[in-house]
Parts: C-alpha cells; sequence; structure tokens
C-alpha cells in the first residue's frame, strides 16, 4: 500500500508550498496597496506612493513574516494537517476494511502500523486513528482493526491515545471488541495495563479467566 | 479414543452455535471463517488424551507467524465418525520445528459444502458439552504458549534450522529470559 504521507509530502515539496507564498506574497502586497491608499487619500497620495514615485526609502518592505503570512501559513498547516488526516483515515477503513486478524498472523494493518511507527510518523496515525474510532463506534470489525493497528506496536508509542481507546472498549458490548480490547494489554506487555485490568469484571467465563491469566503473566514478565 | 485439535478463528461466534435449533439455518459466518478447506481438506494435530493438549498447541504455535494467544477446538474422534468425516495422517506442509510431532499432523478428510453442515454439527455438539470453554474449547494466552515453547527449548525438543525467521526471533527472546 502506498504510504499516503509519503505522497503528501511529494506534493508539497513541489507545487502546492510554492502556489500558498506566492498567493500569500500577492496579497500582502494587494493589502498594502490599498491600505497605502486609503491613508493617504487625497492630492498626495501618487506623490507619496513608492511604487509610483520609485522612492522606496523608508518604505517597510512587506516581510514575508508579517502577521498575515503566518497567519497564512497557519491556515496552510491546518488544511495540510486536515487533508492528511482524512487521507490516513480513508487509508485506515480501507485497510481494516479488506483485512481480517487471525491469532498467530500478523494483519496488513498491523504491518502498516509497524511501517509508520518505523518511519516515525506515528502522531498523525494515532489522530486519524481515533478519527477512525470515534466514526466506527457501532462497527466491530473496525474497532478490532484499530485494537489489533494499536496493539501491535509499544505501548509507550501510542500511549496515551492507544490506552484511551482500548479502555474504552474493554466494556464493548461485542464480545469479540472486549476480547480485542484485553489482548491489547497482554501484547503490550507492560505492567502499568495491570491497573486497567484489575477493575474488569468480564463476561462470558472464558474471556474472564483470559483476563486473569494476562494479569498473571503481565505481573511475572511485563515490562515496568 | 483420540482427539484432534484446530486452531479456532472466532472463539466468540463459536459459542453462539449452542443455541442454533438448525445448524443448517446458521449464518455462512462460522463455516466460512472455521473451516477453510485446502483441496477438501482441514488441518489438525492429534493428541492421546486431554493431558497432552500441549503438544498439539506446540505444533500450531511454531507452524504460526507470531506467537499470540490462541484458541483451540479439541474434536472427539468418535464424533467426527458419528458424523460420518474421515481422517488420517498427512504432511503437515512443511518440515516443523518440533520434529517428534511432524507425524501428528492429521487431515479431515474430503470435506464438500454438504460435509460443512456435518462439520458444523461437530462443532456445536463440542459447544453444547463445554458451553463455558473449560475443557474441549480451550484459550491459550500468549504467556502460556511461550511457557510450552520454553520448556521445548529445556527438553531440546525445537530443530530451530526449520524455525521461521519470525520464531528463531521469539525463541532468542525466551532464551534471553
Amino acid at each position: 500500500m502506498n504510504n499516503p504521507i509519503i505522497q503528501f509530502q511529494e506534493i508539497s515539496d513541489s507545487s502546492f508550498v510554492s502556489d500558498i507564498v506566492l498567493r500569500s506574497s500577492s496579497r500582502i502586497i494587494k493589502n498594502r496597496r490599498s491600505s497605502n491608499s486609503t491613508s493617504s487619500s487625497g492630492s498626495h497620495s501618487s506623490r507619496n506612493d513608492p511604487e509610483q514615485t520609485g522612492n522606496f526609502q523608508g518604505e517597510r518592505v512587506p516581510l514575508f513574516f508579517e502577521q498575515e503570512a503566518i497567519d497564512v501559513i497557519a491556515n496552510y498547516e491546518r488544511e495540510r494537517k486536515k487533508y492528511l488526516l482524512t487521507q490516513i483515515s480513508n487509508e485506515i477503513r480501507i485497510l481494516i476494511n479488506q483485512d481480517e486478524f487471525v491469532d498467530g498472523e500478523p494483519s496488513k494493518s498491523e504491518t502498516y502500523m509497524r511501517e509508520v511507527a518505523e518511519n516515525g510518523q506515528i502522531d498523525l496515525v494515532m489522530d486519524a486513528l481515533m478519527d477512525v474510532y470515534s466514526g466506527n463506534l457501532l462497527n466491530p470489525h473496525m474497532l478490532e482493526g484499530i485494537l489489533s493497528m494499536i496493539s501491535s506496536v509499544p505501548f509507550d508509542i501510542v500511549a496515551p491515545k492507544g490506552q484511551v481507546m482500548a479502555l474504552g472498549l474493554l466494556s464493548n458490548k461485542e464480545l469479540s471488541v472486549r476480547d480485542k480490547a484485553i489482548q491489547c494489554f497482554e501484547r503490550w506487555n507492560s505492567k502499568r495495563g495491570i491497573e486497567y485490568l484489575k477493575s474488569l469484571d468480564c463476561h462470558p467465563q472464558w474471556l474472564q479467566k483470559y483476563v486473569e491469566k494476562v494479569m498473571l503473566y503481565l505481573e511475572r514478565d511485563g515490562v515496568d | 479414543m483420540p482427539f484432534l485439535v484446530r486452531k479456532l478463528m472466532k472463539i466468540d461466534e463459536i459459542f453462539a452455535l449452542s443455541d442454533a435449533a438448525e445448524v443448517s439455518k446458521v449464518y455462512a459466518d462460522i463455516p466460512t471463517t472455521e473451516f477453510r478447506t485446502k483441496n477438501g481438506t482441514l488441518s489438525t494435530w492429534i493428541i492421546d488424551s486431554l493431558d497432552d493438549l500441549g503438544n498439539a498447541v506446540l505444533a500450531i504455535a511454531v507452524t504460526s507467524s507470531e506467537i499470540s494467544k490462541m484458541d483451540f477446538i479439541v474434536i472427539d474422534t468418535q464424533l467426527l465418525s458419528d458424523n460420518a468425516l474421515e481422517f488420517q495422517q498427512t504432511y503437515a506442509g512443511q518440515d516443523i520445528a518440533i520434529p517428534d510431532l511432524q507425524d501428528t499432523h492429521y487431515d479431515i478428510l474430503n470435506i464438500t459444502v454438504e460435509k460443512l453442515v456435518d462439520c458444523m454439527k461437530v462443532y456445536q455438539s463440542i459447544v453444547r458439552t463445554d458451553p463455558d470453554g473449560e475443557k474441549y474449547i480451550i484459550r491459550y494466552a500468549a504467556g502460556e504458549i511461550k511457557d510450552l515453547l520454553k520448556g521445548a527449548l529445556v527438553d531440546h525438543r525445537i530443530d530451530e534450522t526449520k524455525a521461521s525467521k519470525k520464531l528463531k526471533e521469539e525463541l532468542s527472546k525466551l532464551k534471553a529470559s
């Protein structure tokens, strides 16, 4: 699967950024012109207008880092993040929908997550996962996929969003989702997970037994 | 009678079989998930008694891509015979990393679409016998499977030349611990 982050970086490195910069610069110059003409209205306007007189001495050159430009860039960053989030969220939805989650066999979604973590792009993907999570609270397969993904990388890498999602699903009405949420703590193998599991009272019995085993192994083998 | 052990894909759905009045009317989700046949066969591992379950778990674990929690169903071979399902010893498709278990691979044979209903009946019968998952439908936590692997290492049962890359990594971690 193509990595949407990399794809976007390719776009942003070329035409899109230069387009934004050009547009912001021309807007600044345009606004400056109109403010000059307003402030110096009357017969002196054309005489004082450096663009007409050619006298730029004492006139502050419109720097790129003026407030307006900063706003444009901030807005661009917001739009860029929104665009990326939408793109990654869609990728994740497609990936999970086409995937299956079988114990002992790594899924495509988990492989994707591990690659993302290795490439240091986890923050954006966690935001995207949160987005997919909140939009699919009644979709057990999607929730299982999200849980498989977050549990395929270490506890600290997905903290705190990963734990928030897993915690929220420990009491989900779907048995398969509760099961996967418990498995998250088993796979993370962090002693910190014991606290989360201690308060659980699971049904059916085999699931409660599983919780107890997970806690036992976390006590014995879990990392601090 | 010996037992055949098979890995379960969706334990939560299996238990729902218990309430089905007629298995042939149940949604096809279970057979399409649980009974993925290859040339009309279903892969299993044989044990002589329930005490040997660990051996079947080990065989399945070393042929999996990674060590995680797993669910298993233990099928009394009498049940297969009662439902006209045949089984026989076959090659596991690979040389497994625990050579003394190589010959314990068995296939349930000649599975046709019609026979899938019989397989469902076998599973339903097991679920009804063990509704709480204590004897014939068993979950092993990842830690339990790792303990079994450690035991096999200590007993020099593992031939690492036959282990997959992932399994070798896991074995190295277990040795280090």
